[in-house]
C-alpha cells in the first residue's frame, strides 16, 4: 500500500478524540518505512556515519538494507541472549544474528520468527572459506496461527567465485564471494557472503529473510565480540 | 532447478539488491467466479474450490436479471453463498390479484457446495464437487448438480457436470433417479416465503440434464471462458414484457483480473444479452498490507549471575509507586495502560488494557519484555492480567527465567507457550496494589461512520456515512456512563412508513429508526460490569439500551479460562422507543420483559465457535438461536446463525424464519501498522419481528473470549513479534 493511499485512508476514517485526533490517523501519519530514511544515525546527529564515530562508541553495529530501499539503516547490538545478538535501529526495528546468521526480525514488514541451521554453518560460526562445508540445512520460522509458527527448510549449497575487496564504511576486507542456492519443498531462493578469505568472517551478505520479505543487504560494520 | 550465478566482481551486490528476487514457486491461480458468485465458468458452476476462507463478493448483471453475491470458503471442502436476485420482468399478481407483467422479483437465495475429489495436478484425478443451489430459498434457482473440473496444460481447464432443477432445464434426459423411485421425478419448486431447507427437492424432476465449458487463463490477468447452459430460463421468459431471450444455450466471455482480489468480467450470454460482473475477493490469511511494519519489541537481556536478589525493595511502599509510575508511562509508550500493579518479593502482578495491538499475545510479550528490563532482580515470576472494558479477564503467569532462557532462541513461541499458565483473574488484586487514579474519567470520540449495506434488494451496495459522537464516563472500576449520538450526513433514507408485520414491530419498523436528518440518541446507558470470582463476570444496564429499547438489562456469564467452553444468561425488561422522540416510549406502548440462555462453545475445528441460545425474544415468542461463527486468529469472523421460535412462517413473513450472515473485518487486516478498530457488517436480509434479539453493546463473552487459554494459543506466536 502506498502511502498516498494510507494517507487517504487515514483522512476518510479521520476525527477526533479527547486523546486528540483519531489515533489511527496519528499511526497513518506517523508511519514511515524506516529503511527508506536517510542514514539514521547521520539524521540524529546532523553528520554522516563514521568509521571513526563507531570505533569511538565501540558498540556492535551493523547496516542493514531491504533490497527494495535506497539506503542502509544502522543497527546497534542491543542484548546477548545465549549467542543471538539482537540489533536495534533507532525506530526499534530489529534483527537477531547468530554470528553473521540472520536468525530474526523484527519490524520490517514480515517478520522472520525464527531460523535455524545445521551445523557446521560458516554463517552462525566462521570457517575458512576453503573449508566450509558442501552444504546446510536452514529452516526458517514464520508466524502462523498457533505457537510454533509455520516452518520452511531448505537444503543449501554453497559455491565460492573470485576473490576481492569490500569496503564497509571506511574499512577494507579481503574476501572471497560465495553464493549459496536454497532448494526447498515450498521453493528456492539465493544468498550470497563475502567471506574474509583468512578466517572466513562474513563481512557483507544477502540473506533471505522470506517469501514475502524477500532479501537483506547486511553489512558488518563492527562486529560483536561480546567483550 | 537450475541457478544461474550471481554476477561477479564489484557489481555484484550492486546488482543484486535491485534485481535478485527469492525465487518461490508461485501458487496456482485462485479458481474464477461465476456470475452466481460461486466458483465456476459463466453461468455454470465448476469443481474447483477458493482457497479456505477465502470471501467474495460480487454482482452480475444481464437482461433482466442482476445477483449481488456473497461467497465464502466456509472451510477447505465447503464453500457457500449467499444471493440476493433482481428478476425485473418476472411477472407476478399484485396484492389485490392483478397480474402485473412488469412485477420485479426480490429474491434471496442460499447456495452450498462439498469438494469431494481434489484435483490432482499431476496425475489424472479431477477435481468433483456436489452442490445445492438455492437450497434455502424460495426455489427460483433451485438445483443440485454433480461436476468435476480437470486442468490440462497448466491454463486449460475443463469442466463438465450433470444437474436437476434449474440445471435440468434443456438437452435434459431421463432424471437416473426416476428408475430408483418414481417420486424422484416429481419437483416442486414453489416454497412460498421461502427459507426452508428444500430436502424434498434435491435430485427430483423428470430430467436431469449436462452442462460444461472451458477456461482458459491466457495470461495472469486474462481468462477467456466459453460454456454450455443447461438452463432453460422458462420462467423469466413468460411476462409478455419480458425482454430477455434464450436464443442458444452458449455462452461467452471474458475476464481481467485488474489486481489480486478485483476481477472484471464481459459476456455474450444466451445469445442475445451482454452481461458484466464485478468480484472482489479477500481473504483473511492473506492481508492485503504487510502485517509486521514498525516498532519492534524491546530487545531485553538475561539477568546477570551477579545481580543482587535483594527484597528489600517490596516491602517499600514509596518505591512500589515509584516503580508502577516508571512502569505505566513505558507500557503507555508500548501500547499498554497500567491498570494496577502489585509486588511481592519475588513476584509482580500487572494489569493492563491492550490499547493497541490486534492480537492479545503480542501485547502480553512486549508487558513481559518490559517487565523483564525493569524489574528488580529478585523478581522471578510476572502475572499478567488483561482488561478488556474495565473487565479483568485472564491472568497469564510466566516464570522469568523460562522467559530469559527461551528470548531470541529458536522455536520460542511454542516453548513460551508450554511453559505459562492460563487461569482466570481474580476480581481485584486487594488494597495494597496501586491503581491508575483514573476516575472520574471521561473520553469522547467525534468521528465519521462511514457504513455499508450489502446485498439488499434495492441497492446492490449503499455506502452511507454518519457523524458518531460519544461520550464514555468512568466513575469507578467497572462503573460508566455511555451516550452515543449519530449525525445522518449522506445517503439517508426516508422513513418508509409502518410495518405491516403481524406481531408487535420491534425489527420491522427499524428502518424507521434509521430515517432522516435529526440527530438519533442511539445510546444512553449506565453500566456495571464486574467479576464475581475467577471465572464468573456480570453485567447491569440501564437507560436507553439501543435504538429501538431501553429498560434494564442484566447478564451473568461463566467461562473458565482453560475451558472451551461457558454458560450465559441474561435477562431485559425493555420498551420500545419512539422512533421520532429521543426519549419518548408513547408511540408503540410495547415493553416486554425477555432474554436467553446460552452455550458458548469453541470447537477447536478451523476456528469454528458455536452458540446456543434459547428464551424469549423481543416480540414476546419463545424458541432458540444456533449461531456458528468462524472465527480467525487476526480477528476476521464470518459466521452465520438462524432463530426458530413459536412464531408460524407465516406470521413472520419473507423468510420464514429469522436467519443471517455475519461479517467481522479487523481494520488491522487492511493497514500495515496495529490498531484493534473492527467492522462488522450484518447480511441478515430483511428485518422481521420474529426471533428477534435486543442489541446489547457491551455482552460478556465478546468481550472476555479473546482471553481463554484456546484463543489465547492461536495467536500465541505474536508473543516474541
Amino acid at each position: 500500500m502506498t502511502r498516498k493511499t494510507i494517507f487517504a485512508l487515514a483522512l476518510l476514517l479521520g476525527g477526533c478524540t479527547d486523546q486528540g485526533f483519531n489515533p489511527i490517523v496519528v499511526e497513518a501519519v506517523s508511519i514511515v518505512n524506516p529503511w527508506d530514511e536517510p542514514d539514521e544515525a547521520a539524521a540524529a546527529t546532523g553528520q554522516p556515519v563514521t568509521r571513526a564515530a563507531i570505533d569511538r562508541a565501540d558498540i556492535a553495529t551493523i547496516r542493514a538494507r531491504l533490497v527494495d530501499d535506497k539506503s542502509p539503516t544502522y543497527l546497534f547490538a542491543a542484548s546477548d541472549n545465549g549467542g543471538y545478538i539482537t540489533y536495534a535501529s533507532s525506530l526499534r526495528q530489529t534483527l537477531t544474528l547468530r554470528g553473521s546468521q540472520i536468525t530474526g526480525s523484527r519490524g520490517l514488514g514480515y517478520d522472520l520468527l525464527s531460523a535455524t541451521s545445521s551445523q557446521p554453518d560458516p554463517l552462525s560460526r566462521p570457517i575458512r572459506p576453503g573449508s566450509w562445508p558442501d552444504e546446510v540445512v536452514r529452516s526458517y520460522e514464520f508466524p502462523a496461527d498457533s505457537p510454533r509458527g509455520r516452518v520452511e527448510s531448505f537444503n543449501c549449497r554453497f559455491e565460492a567465485g573470485p576473490i576481492r575487496d569490500v569496503v564497509i564504511l571506511q574499512k577494507s576486507h579481503r574476501v572471497v564471494e560465495i553464493s549459496e542456492y536454497c532448494d526447498g519443498p515450498t521453493g528456492a531462493f539465493e544468498n550470497l557472503h563475502l567471506a574474509d578469505v583468512s578466517d572466513g568472517t562474513v563481512w557483507r551478505s544477502l540473506q533471505w529473510l522470506g517469501p514475502q520479505q524477500g532479501l537483506i543487504d547486511l553489512e558488518m560494520v563492527l562486529p560483536y565480540t561480546g567483550d | 532447478m537450475t541457478h544461474k550465478p550471481l554476477r561477479a566482481g564489484v557489481a555484484v551486490l550492486a546488482l543484486a539488491v535491485g534485481t535478485v528476487a527469492p525465487a518461490q514457486e508461485q501458487p496456482r491461480p485462485r479458481p474464477s467466479l461465476n456470475l452466481y458468485g460461486t466458483t465456476g465458468l459463466i453461468d455454470m458452476p465448476s469443481a474447483e474450490a477458493q482457497p479456505d476462507g477465502q470471501i467474495s463478493i460480487s454482482y452480475s448483471q444481464f437482461g433482466d436479471f442482476s445477483r449481488r453475491n456473497f461467497t465464502f470458503q466456509i472451510l477447505p471442502r465447503v464453500s457457500g453463498t449467499l444471493r440476493y436476485s433482481t428478476i425485473k420482468n418476472w411477472g407476478q399478481n399484485d396484492d389485490f390479484g392483478v397480474y402485473d407483467p412488469e412485477y420485479s422479483l426480490y429474491d434471496r437465495s442460499f447456495d452450498i457446495s462439498f469438494l469431494l475429489l481434489r484435483e490432482d495436478y499431476d496425475g489424472w484425478v479431477p477435481s468433483v464437487s456436489l452442490g445445492f443451489r438455492d437450497f434455502l430459498g424460495t426455489g427460483v434457482y433451485s438445483g443440485e448438480y454433480l461436476v468435476a473440473t480437470k486442468t490440462f496444460l497448466e491454463d486449460f481447464t475443463l469442466t463438465g457436470g450433470i444437474g436437476w432443477g434449474r440445471f435440468a432445464g434443456v438437452g435434459g434426459f431421463e432424471n437416473p433417479f426416476c428408475s430408483v423411485a418414481s417420486g424422484f421425478c416429481d419437483r416442486e419448486n414453489d416454497f412460498g416465503e421461502g427459507g426452508k431447507i428444500a430436502s424434498g427437492t434435491f435430485f427430483r424432476g423428470e430430467d436431469a440434464a449436462l452442462f460444461g465449458g472451458v477456461e482458459w487463463r491466457a495470461t495472469d490477468k486474462f481468462t477467456l471462458k466459453a460454456e454450455y447452459s443447461s438452463d432453460a430460463y422458462t420462467r423469466e421468459q413468460r411476462s409478455p414484457t419480458a425482454t430477455f431471450e434464450r436464443n442458444s444455450p452458449f455462452n461467452f466471455g471474458a475476464e481481467y483480473r485488474w489486481r489480486e482480489g478485483v476481477t472484471f468480467g464481459g459476456y455474450w450470454m444466451y445469445g442475445s444479452e451482454v452481461g458484466v460482473n464485478i468480484a472482489l475477493s479477500g481473504n483473511p490469511n492473506n492481508p492485503i498490507t504487510p502485517q509486521d511494519l514498525g516498532t519492534g519489541p524491546l530487545p531485553v537481556n538475561a539477568r546477570p549471575d551477579d545481580a543482587s536478589r535483594s527484597t528489600g525493595w517490596a516491602g517499600n511502599t514509596s518505591a512500589r509507586d515509584q516503580l508502577a509510575e516508571a512502569l505505566a508511562e513505558i507500557l503507555s509508550a508500548e501500547g499498554m495502560r497500567l491498570e494496577q500493579f502489585r509486588t511481592e518479593p519475588t513476584a509482580v502482578d500487572v494489569v493492563i488494557t491492550n490499547l493497541r495491538f490486534n492480537e492479545a499475545p503480542q501485547a502480553i510479550g512486549r508487558t513481559a519484555r518490559v517487565l523483564s528490563a525493569g524489574m528488580p532482580a529478585s523478581v522471578e515470576t510476572f502475572r499478567i492480567t488483561m482488561m478488556e472494558d474495565d473487565l479483568v479477564t485472564s491472568t497469564i503467569t510466566i516464570d522469568r527465567s523460562d522467559f530469559e532462557a527461551i528470548v531470541d532462541r529458536p522455536d520460542a513461541g511454542q516453548k513460551m507457550w508450554d511453559t505459562v499458565t492460563v487461569e482466570g483473574a481474580v476480581p481485584s488484586l486487594g488494597r495494597e496494589a496501586w491503581v491508575r487514579d483514573a476516575y472520574p474519567n471521561l473520553d469522547w470520540s467525534l468521528v465519521p461512520a462511514p457504513y455499508l449495506v450489502l446485498l439488499t434488494p434495492e441497492d446492490p451496495i449503499r455506502l452511507g456515512v454518519n457523524l458518531d459522537l460519544g461520550f464514555r464516563l468512568d466513575l469507578r472500576p467497572g462503573v460508566s456512563m455511555t451516550a452515543n449520538i449519530s449525525q445522518p450526513l449522506i445517503n439517508v433514507p426516508d422513513d418508509p412508513g409502518p410495518s405491516e408485520s403481524e406481531l408487535p414491530p420491534v425489527r420491522s419498523d427499524q428502518a424507521r429508526y434509521f430515517a432522516g436528518y435529526d440527530p438519533k440518541l442511539t445510546q444512553l446507558t449506565a453500566d456495571y460490569l464486574f467479576k464475581l470470582n475467577r471465572n464468573t463476570y456480570g453485567r447491569a444496564t440501564v437507560g436507553l439500551i439501543e435504538r429501538m429499547f431501553g429498560g434494564v438489562s442484566g447478564e451473568i456469564l461463566w467461562k473458565p479460562a482453560d475451558q472451551n467452553w461457558g454458560l450465559g444468561a441474561e435477562i431485559n425488561y425493555v420498551m420500545q422507543r419512539d422512533f421520532d422522540d429521543p426519549v419518548g416510549f408513547d408511540y408503540y406502548d410495547y415493553d416486554v420483559v425477555m432474554g436467553l440462555g446460552s452455550l458458548y462453545w469453541e470447537t477447536g475445528f478451523y476456528g469454528l465457535e458455536t452458540q446456543l441460545s434459547a428464551g424469549r425474544y423481543l416480540a414476546g415468542d419463545w424458541g432458540g438461536t444456533v449461531n456458528v461463527t468462524r472465527r480467525f486468529a487476526n480477528g476476521w469472523a464470518v459466521g452465520a446463525y438462524f432463530t426458530l421460535t413459536d412464531v408460524t412462517a407465516e406470521d413472520f413473513g419473507e423468510g420464514s424464519f429469522d436467519k443471517g450472515v455475519t461479517l467481522e473485518i479487523p481494520f488491522r487486516w487492511t493497514v500495515p501498522f496495529e490498531t484493534k478498530t473492527n467492522n462488522s457488517i450484518g447480511l441478515t436480509s430483511v428485518s422481521r419481528d420474529g426471533g428477534a434479539n435486543l442489541n446489547v453493546s457491551n455482552r460478556l463473552y465478546p468481550i472476555v473470549r479473546d482471553y481463554d487459554r484456546y484463543n489465547l494459543r492461536r495467536s500465541w506466536g505474536t508473543f516474541w513479534q
